[in-house]
C-alpha cells in the first residue's frame, strides 16, 4: 500500500539527480588523471584530522548519552499529558498518554488507544493493567507499560551500551519546541538505530522514528500535544482508587525446553531472557521457545516440528521474520532486526552436542 | 437515491475526501446510512478486513447518544473522569487465564492473490500485502513484504491460508511472548543470580 511516496523520497531522487552527473564528472576527471595523494600530505594531515574527529566523537557522544539519560528520567518523573500518534508500516494510530508522580513518589501512567476498540493500560508503580473492550482485562508486574515507545527509552543508556553508541546530532524544532536530536546507533551494523528528539526544556521525548541500516524510517512515534505541570493531575490521582484486574497466569512458561540447541552466532549484546516450550498462538503448534534482548532489540526463536508443507517465509520490517527447515526441524525466527541479522543467526542454530 | 449519491459513498468507502454538505444530507438518509454499511463491508471483505460478528450497527445507538447528550458548550468531560466508578475499570469477576493472552485479534491480514487472468507477465505486486497481529494490549504490527523471495504465501487456496495462518502466529505469539516476559525481566533484576536454566549456547 505503499502508494504515497514521502516527501525525502522525493528530496533523496532529486539529490540524486543533481548529484549524479557531478560525481560522473569528477570520476572522468580521476580516470583520465589518476593522482595518488603524495605520501608527505597524508603523513602530516591525517593524524591531525583523526585526532579532532575523534574528541569530537567523544563529546558528541557523551552529550548523546545524557540527553537519553535526561529522556529516560522524564519519562519517570514528569507529570504530563500528551497525545501521539504511532505509524509503523502504512498504519497510523493515535493514543493519549498521561504520567504523574504523587508527593509520596507513586508514579501513575495511562496510555490509550484513540481509535478503533477501546484500549487502555494503566500502570501503578511496577503494576501494569491492560484492558480492551473486546476481552478480559489483566494485570502484570512490570515497571514498563507496553506500547508504541521501545521499552529501552525507559532504562538509562547504560543498559543498552554494549550493543549501541548513542550520538548528539544537533538542534530541531519539533511540536514548535527546540529540541535535541540524538540517535542511537548500533555497534556492529547488525540491527535498526532510533533517532529520538528530546525536549530541550523539559527533557520529554518528543519524536522518534526506528531507521533500517539503509536509512529507511520503519516505524514512528511522534508527540502532537505536550502539557507539562508541576504536580499529578488530579484525574490521575483518582485512578489510584481503582481495583485492578488480577495478576496474569504465565501458563505458557511452565514448561522447559525439549530439544538441546546451540546457537553459534549471536550478536553482541543479546542475553537470553526466557525460554519455554509451548504451544503457539493461532495454530496451537507445539515449539520450543527463546527469547533475546540487547535492552532494545528483541528476537523470539522457535524451533518446532517441520510440517508436511512448511513454507520458507523472509520477510523484513518493523519486525522480521526468517523461517526455514533445518534437519527435521522449523527453524523460525522473529523480531525488531534486519533480516539478514536474524537469518544469520537461525542458520547457526545447531543441536547441542552432549 | 441516485447514482450521483451512489457515487459519494463509494469514494466515502474508499476513504476519499467528500464534500461536507454531501456527507451531511447523506447521514440524514437512513437508506444511504444503510447502503454505505453494506458497501464498507463489501469493501472490507474486499480488503479481507473484515471481523466477522462486529459487524453491528452502531449508528442508531451513536444518534441516540448523540441527541441525549448536553449542551456541547458544556466543558467537556475528561473521558476518565467518572474514572473510580466507571465499570470500564472493574476487574472481571471470573478470569479466564486461558482467553486473556491468548486472546488476540489478528486484524487487516491484506490477502494478497493474483487472479488467474492477471498471473501473467507483471507478478510484481503494486502493492505489498500486508500482515497485522494485534495482541489484544499490545501494539498493532503491520509488516510488509521485503521482495518475497519464495512466495508460498501466494499460493492460493486452502494452502496459502494454512501458511499465512501459520505467519501470523508466529507474529502474535512473538508479541504475547514478548509482554510476558517483561514480568520475568522485572523479577530477574530483583534477583540477579535468577538464571533461566536451559540455554542455547
Amino acid at each position: 500500500m505503499n502508494l504515497g511516496v514521502s516527501w525525502w523520497q522525493i528530496a533523496t531522487m532529486m539529490l540524486l539527480l543533481i548529484v549524479a552527473p557531478a560525481k560522473a564528472q569528477q570520476d572522468a576527471a580521476a580516470t583520465s588523471q589518476p593522482q595518488a595523494p603524495t605520501p608527505s600530505q597524508q603523513a602530516t594531515e591525517q593524524p591531525t584530522t583523526s585526532q579532532s574527529t575523534n574528541s569530537q566523537q567523544d563529546s558528541r557522544q557523551i552529550e548523546g548519552a545524557q540527553w537519553f539519560d535526561r529522556m529516560q528520567q522524564a519519562l519517570r518523573a514528569l507529570n504530563f499529558d500528551a497525545h501521539f500518534v504511532h505509524a509503523r508500516g502504512d498504519r497510523i494510530e493515535p493514543y493519549r498518554w498521561v504520567h504523574g508522580v504523587s508527593d509520596n513518589g507513586t508514579e501513575i501512567e495511562l496510555l490509550a488507544g484513540m481509535n478503533g476498540p477501546e484500549y487502555r493500560a494503566l500502570r501503578h508503580n511496577n503494576h501494569v493493567s491492560y484492558y480492551h473492550s473486546l476481552a478480559t482485562p489483566y494485570s502484570m508486574r512490570t515497571s514498563v507499560l507496553s506500547g508504541p515507545v521501545p521499552a529501552g527509552f525507559f532504562q538509562p543508556f547504560q543498559n543498552i551500551s554494549n550493543a549501541y553508541h548513542v550520538v548528539s546530532v544537533g538542534g530541531g524544532r519539533v511540536m514548535d519546541r527546540p529540541a535535541q536530536h540524538i540517535r542511537v546507533v548500533s555497534r556492529d551494523r547488525q540491527r535498526y538505530g532510533y533517532s529520538i528528539w528530546v525536549d530541550r526544556s523539559t527533557g520529554m521525548l518528543l519524536r522518534t522514528a526506528t531507521v533500517s541500516l539503509e536509512g529507511d524510517v520503519l516505524e514512528q512515534v511522534q508527540l502532537t500535544s505536550l502539557f507539562v505541570n508541576d504536580e499529578m493531575s488530579e484525574n490521575l490521582r483518582e485512578l489510584k482508587s481503582i481495583a485492578r484486574p488480577p495478576l496474569i497466569d504465565d501458563h505458557s512458561n511452565r514448561e522447559p525446553v525439549r530439544g538441546a540447541w546451540a546457537l553459534n552466532w549471536l550478536p553482541q549484546g543479546f542475553e537470553l531472557v526466557r525460554s519455554n516450550s509451548h504451544r503457539m498462538a493461532v495454530t496451537g503448534q507445539q515449539a520450543d521457545y527463546f527469547l533475546y534482548s540487547d535492552g532494545l532489540a528483541k528476537f523470539s526463536l522457535y524451533i518446532s516440528a517441520r510440517g508436511q508443507d512448511t513454507p520458507s517465509v523472509q520477510i523484513e520490517g518493523a519486525d522480521s521474520l526468517y523461517s526455514a527447515q533445518l534437519n527435521d526441524y522449523q527453524v523460525t525466527i522473529v523480531g525488531s532486526l534486519p533480516l539478514a541479522t536474524i537469518e544469520r543467526i537461525a542458520q547457526s542454530l545447531r543441536p547441542a552436542t552432549p | 437515491m441516485t447514482d450521483k449519491h451512489n457515487e459519494h459513498l463509494s469514494a466515502l468507502v474508499d476513504g476519499e475526501d467528500i464534500d461536507a454538505s454531501v456527507l451531511d444530507s447523506m447521514l440524514e438518509d437512513d437508506a444511504q446510512k444503510q447502503q454505505f454499511q453494506r458497501y464498507q463491508l463489501a469493501s472490507s471483505i474486499i480488503r479481507n478486513e473484515a471481523q466477522p460478528g462486529f459487524a453491528v450497527d452502531i449508528s442508531a445507538a451513536v444518534a441516540a447518544q448523540v441527541a441525549a447528550e448536553p449542551s456541547l458548550q458544556m466543558p467537556a468531560k475528561r473521558w476518565w473522569q467518572k474514572a473510580a466508578n466507571d465499570s470500564w475499570w472493574r476487574p472481571a469477576a471470573s478470569f479466564a487465564v486461558a482467553a486473556s493472552v491468548a486472546l488476540v485479534t489478528v486484524i487487516g491480514v491484506q490477502n494478497y492473490q493474483l487472479s488467474p487472468e492477471q498471473s501473467g507477465a507483471d507478478q510484481v505486486p503494486a502493492e505489498n500485502p500486508l500482515f497485522e497481529a494485534r495482541p489484544l494490549g499490545g501494539v498493532g504490527n503491520p509488516v510488509s513484504f521485503n521482495a518475497v523471495q519464495e512466495a508460498p504465501m501466494l499460493q492460493q487456496g486452502a494452502q496459502g491460508s494454512d501458511q499465512r495462518r501459520l505467519i501470523q502466529s508466529f507474529f502474535v505469539d512473538h508479541q504475547q511472548q514478548l509482554q510476558l516476559s517483561q514480568q520475568e525481566q522485572e523479577a530477574a533484576e530483583q534477583s540477579s543470580d535468577n538464571q533461566p536454566e536451559s540455554q542455547p549456547e
